[in-house]
C-alpha cells in the first residue's frame, strides 16, 4: 500500500518537475537569445561609428570582454582583432558574414565551436571606406544550459523523493489504519468508510451463515456421539487413507486406546492381518465379516466399505441441486478413483458362539439318545416278526423291547421336565426337610447300591429349607446320589451329608468313584454331556441328570461346587439359601 | 512439499507396522504348527514369508527414495534409517518362523506338552515382538527398554531347555533326533528374541537419537 502510494506520488512529482524545467528553459533561452542579438547589433552600430571616426584608436581602447571586434579590409585581410594578433590570423574573405556585409552592408552568421558546447554569433557591417567591422559573441547552447541545471534538478528530485516517501507513508497509514481497526466480528458497527459498507454487510451475512452452519455441524456431531457412545458394539469410522475418523466408547475399551488415536492409522491401534486385509483397498468386497479372538473373547468384525459416490448421490436427490452434481463430478475426476469410507463394527459373540456350539452338540446328542433305544426296539421287533426267535426266547426279546421303551419314556420325561424348567413354569413352593428327602432318596437307591456292593450313608442335621420345591430337590439329590453310585467302583461308598453354614443349607454328595477330569468339570452340567465320549453304554444314564440338578439349584438361587480327584472320588456340594430363619 | 513428505513418512510408518503384524502372524502360525499339529499352517507360513520379503523390498525402496528426494534431517532421518534397519530384523524373524514350522512338520510323534518351557519361550518371544511393535507405535521408550530386558529371560530359557534336552537324550536315546530338532527350534526362537531386541534398540535410537548397540 505504502509502496503503491509512494510510487504514484513520486511519479507525479517527477513529471511536474521535468515538465516545468523544460518549459522554463525553452522560454528563457529564447528570451536571452533575443536580448543578446539586440545587444550585439547595438554594440556593432556603436563600434562601426566609432571606428569610422577614430580608426584603430577606438579598437585599442575597446576592452569589453563579452565581445570581440575584428576589423577586416575589403580584400579579407584582418586589420585588427581585439582578442588575437591580427598578423597571425588567416584571410577572412570566405567568411559568410563578411561576404554578406560586402554585398548588403550588413551580415550575420553563427557557428558552433568544435566541441559544440558553444555557439559563436557573428554580426558584420560595412564601413564607409569599404572595410568591414565584425563583432562576435559566444553563447552557451541550450544543451549546456540544461546540463548545467542537472545538478540542482537532481537535488530537487531527491528532496521530492523524500517528501513523497514521507507523504506516502503517512497517507497509506491514514487510509489503512481504519481498515486494520475494523471490528470484523461485528462488521455492522464500523462506520469509517462509507464505501466499505457493502463489503461489511456481506461479511456480516456470511458471519451469520457460518455460525449457523457451525452450530448445525456441532449439533449433528453431538447427536452422533451421543448415539454411538451408548452402543455396546464397538464402532470405528475410517477415511479412505485408513485413518480413524471417529470411535465410540466401546471401541476405545475394546482396542484399549483413547481419543489420542483419532487421525492415526487403524493399524496403530489394532494389529490383525485378516482385518488389515479386509480394510485395505485391495479388498473389493463392500462387506466383510470376520471372527477374531481378542483377549480370549470372540468378536465379530463387520467391515463395510462405503463408496462416497452413493452418499453424494443421496444428497443430490434430496436437494435437486444441479450445482452439487457438477461439483461432485469435478471432485471424482480429480481423484480419478473411488473414494470411500470404512465402517468397522465389532461385537462380542463369545456367548453366542459358545451356545451355538452347545446347541449343535445337544441336537446331535438328542437324536443319538432317542435313536439308540428305538433301533434296539425295531431290531428285536423285526426278529420276532420274522419268526427268527425261538418261542422260549421271545420273552427275553419282549423284555428288551419293554426296557428300551421305558428308557425312551423316561428320557422323554426328563427332556420335558427340562423344557418346563427352561420355560420357567413355577411349581408350588413349600418348606422342605432336606434330611428327610435325602433318606427317601437313599431308600429308593438301595437296590442299585446293593448290586454294586456300595454302602450308602446319609447323615447330618434336620435342616429345613423354606420356599423350596420338594420334587426338584428330591430329584437333584436323587440324580447326584444315582451318579455317585453309577460312576463308583464296586464296594465303594457314597455319603450324603446335610449341614448348615453361613445361613446356607449345604448338601454334600461324596463318592469314592472314578472322579471327573479337571477340564470336564465345567461341562458336566450341560445336557447330554458325558465324560464317556464314545456314546457306548458302559454306564447307564441319559446325560441329563446333572443338567436337571443345575436347574434345580438355580431355581433355589443356590450354587454348586465340585471337588474331584481323578481316580479318588468326587464331592459335589450344593449351597442353598432361604433357610427358615431368614423368613 | 513438506506435506507430501509427511504423507510419505506416514505411509512408511504404517507399512512398517503392517510388516510387524505379518511377523506376529508368522510366529503364531509357527506355534500352531508346533503345538497343535496344524500343518495347513505350514503352507500359509511359507506364503506369508514371501509376503514379508515383498514388504521388505517395498519399504526399502521407499526409504531409499525418501533419502534421495527429501534428504531428511534430524527426526525424519532417524525414522527412515531406523526403519531400514528394523525391516532387516523383521525379515529374519519371518524367516526363522518359517524354519520353525518346517522342522515341526518332521516332528510327528512327539508330545510337546511335555516341554512347557518351549511353550513359555514361544510366548515370551511373541510378547517381545508385540511389545517392540507397540513401542514403535506409541514411541514409548519404556516399552522398548522392557523388550531389551526380556531378551535375557529368553536367553536363560534357552540354556535351561538345552540342559533339559541333554538329560532327555541320555534317558531316551531313541528320541535323540527329535530332541535335536527341538534344540534347533529353540535356537530359532532365541534368534527371534534377539531380532526383537534389535528392533527395540533401533526404536530406542529413533526416539532418543542414540543407538546403544549390543551389550558385549
Amino acid at each position: 500500500m505504502t509502496k503503491k502510494i509512494f510510487k504514484s506520488i513520486f511519479l507525479v512529482a517527477a513529471i511536474a518537475i521535468m515538465a516545468s524545467l523544460l518549459i522554463t528553459t525553452g522560454i528563457l533561452y529564447k528570451y536571452f537569445i533575443d536580448v543578446q542579438d539586440k545587444h550585439l547589433t547595438d554594440e556593432l552600430n556603436l563600434a562601426s561609428r566609432a571606428v569610422e571616426l577614430e580608426g584603430k584608436d577606438y579598437l585599442y581602447r575597446f576592452n569589453k570582454s563579452d565581445f570581440r571586434l575584428t576589423w577586416i579590409s575589403e580584400d579579407g585581410t584582418v586589420i585588427y582583432d581585439t582578442k588575437k594578433d591580427s598578423l597571425k590570423m588567416e584571410n577572412h574573405g570566405n567568411r559568410e558574414e563578411f561576404k554578406q556585409a560586402l554585398k548588403e552592408n550588413y551580415g550575420a552568421s553563427s557557428r558552433y565551436s568544435s566541441t559544440l558546447l558553444e555557439k559563436t554569433i557573428y554580426r558584420a557591417s560595412k564601413l564607409n571606406d569599404g572595410s568591414v567591422l565584425r563583432i562576435s559573441s559566444n553563447r552557451a547552447t541550450a544543451g549546456v544550459i540544461a546540463a548545467g541545471m542537472v545538478q540542482p534538478t537532481l537535488v530537487v528530485i531527491l528532496i521530492s523523493l523524500i517528501i513523497s516517501g514521507l507523504l506516502a507513508h503517512k497517507l497509506s497509514s491514514r487510509i489503512v489504519d481504519p481498515l486494520n481497526n475494523l471490528d470484523l466480528d461485528h462488521p455492522l458497527e464500523n462506520n469509517n468508510y462509507e464505501e466499505l459498507s457493502p463489503l461489511l454487510r456481506k461479511i456480516n451475512s456470511q458471519h451469520i451463515e457460518i455460525r449457523s452452519q457451525l452450530k448445525m455441524l456441532e449439533d449433528r456431531k453431538n447427536e452422533f456421539n451421543q448415539i454411538t457412545s451408548q452402543m455396546r458394539e464397538a464402532l470405528v469410522l475410517l477415511d479412505d487413507d485408513e485413518k480413524i475418523l471417529s470411535m465410540n466408547n466401546s471401541a476405545y475399551s475394546l482396542f484399549k486406546t483413547d481419543s489420542y488415536s483419532i487421525g492415526k492409522s487403524f493399524i496403530t491401534i489394532f494389529r490383525n492381518k485378516e482385518l488389515s486385509k479386509a480394510i485395505s483397498p485391495d479388498n473389493k468386497n463392500e462387506y466383510t465379516e470376520l471372527r477374531i479372538n481378542v483377549d480370549d473373547r470372540i468378536y465379530q468384525f463387520n467391515v463395510s466399505k462405503i463408496a462416497k459416490k452413493n452418499m453424494v448421490n443421496n444428497d443430490i436427490s434430496l436437494s435437486h441441486n444441479n450445482k452439487v452434481d457438477n461439483e461432485y463430478e469435478i471432485s471424482t475426476k480429480d481423484n480419478s478413483g473411488e473414494k470411500y469410507g470404512i465402517i468397522i463394527l465389532a461385537f462380542d459373540i463369545t456367548e453366542q458362539s459358545n451356545s451355538e456350539k452347545r446347541r449343535r452338540e445337544f441336537t446331535a446328542n438328542v437324536s443319538h439318545e432317542l435313536k439308540t433305544p428305538l433301533q434296539s426296539i425295531i431290531g428285536s421287533a423285526e426278529l420276532i416278526e420274522n419268526d427268527l426267535v425261538k418261542p422260549e426266547d421271545t420273552k427275553k426279546f419282549t423284555k428288551k423291547i419293554r426296557f428300551e421303551a421305558s428308557r425312551l419314556v423316561s428320557l422323554i420325561n426328563e427332556i420335558i421336565g427340562l423344557a418346563q424348567l427352561d420355560e420357567g413354569i413355577e411349581p408350588n413352593r413349600t418348606s422342605v426337610n432336606l434330611l428327610d428327602i435325602s433318606l427317601e432318596v437313599s431308600r429308593s437307591l438301595e437296590d442299585p447300591a446293593k448290586s454294586k456292593k456300595i454302602n450308602l450313608y446319609v447323615d447330618g442335621d434336620n435342616i429345613i429349607l423354606n420356599n423350596a420345591i420338594p420334587t426338584l430337590l428330591k430329584e437333584a439329590i436323587y440324580n447326584l446320589a444315582d451318579n455317585a453310585i453309577k460312576y463308583n467302583v464296586d464296594g465303594g461308598e457314597v455319603h450324603i451329608n446335610i449341614s448348615e453354614s453361613n445361613n446356607m443349607a449345604i448338601i454334600s454328595v461324596r463318592d469314592t468313584g472314578m472322579g471327573i477330569a479337571k477340564n470336564e468339570q465345567d461341562r458336566i452340567f450341560e445336557r447330554f454331556y458325558r465324560s464317556d465320549k464314545s456314546h457306548s453304554r458302559s454306564s447307564k444314564g441319559t446325560g441329563l441328570g446333572l443338567s436337571i440338578v443345575k436347574h434345580a439349584v438355580a431355581y433355589h438361587n443356590g450354587n454348586i461346587k465340585i471337588n474331584s480327584d481323578e481316580g479318588k472320588g468326587t464331592e459335589i456340594i450344593i449351597s442353598l439359601p432361604n433357610l427358615i430363619e431368614n423368613l | 512439499m513438506r506435506n507430501r513428505f509427511d504423507k510419505q513418512l506416514d505411509m512408511l510408518n504404517d507399512s512398517l507396522i503392517e510388516m510387524g503384524t505379518m511377523c506376529e502372524e508368522a510366529i503364531s502360525i509357527a506355534s500352531l504348527s508346533l503345538f497343535k499339529k496344524d500343518f495347513g499352517a505350514q503352507v500359509s507360513v511359507t506364503s506369508l514369508e514371501s509376503e514379508i520379503y515383498q514388504k521388505e523390498r517395498e519399504i526399502e525402496s521407499l526409504c531409499l527414495k525418501l533419502f534421495i528426494e527429501q534428504q531428511p534431517v534430524a527426526r525424519d532421518l532417524r525414522q527412515i534409517s531406523a526403519t531400514l534397519k528394523i525391516i532387516t530384523d523383521m525379515k529374519r524373524i519371518g524367516n526363522q518362523a518359517t524354519n520353525i514350522s518346517d522342522i515341526s512338520s518332521s516332528l510327528n510323534d512327539f508330545d510337546y506338552n511335555r516341554c512347557k518351557k518351549i511353550q513359555n519361550m514361544v510366548l515370551a518371544v511373541s510378547e517381545m515382538l508385540k511389545t517392540s511393535i507397540d513401542s514403535y507405535i506409541s514411541k514409548n521408550l519404556k516399552l522398548a527398554e522392557s523388550v531389551i530386558a526380556s531378551d535375557d529371560i529368553v536367553d536363560k530359557l534357552f540354556i535351561e531347555i538345552k540342559s533339559d534336552l541333554i538329560n532327555f537324550i541320555s534317558k531316551e536315546p531313541n528320541q535323540a533326533e527329535n530332541a535335536i530338532d527341538l534344540l534347533m527350534i529353540c535356537k530359532y526362537l532365541e534368534k527371534i528374541g534377539d531380532h526383537a531386541e534389535n528392533i527395540a534398540r533401533w526404536i530406542e535410537f529413533y526416539i532418543t537419537g542414540e543407538h546403544k548397540g549390543e551389550d558385549l
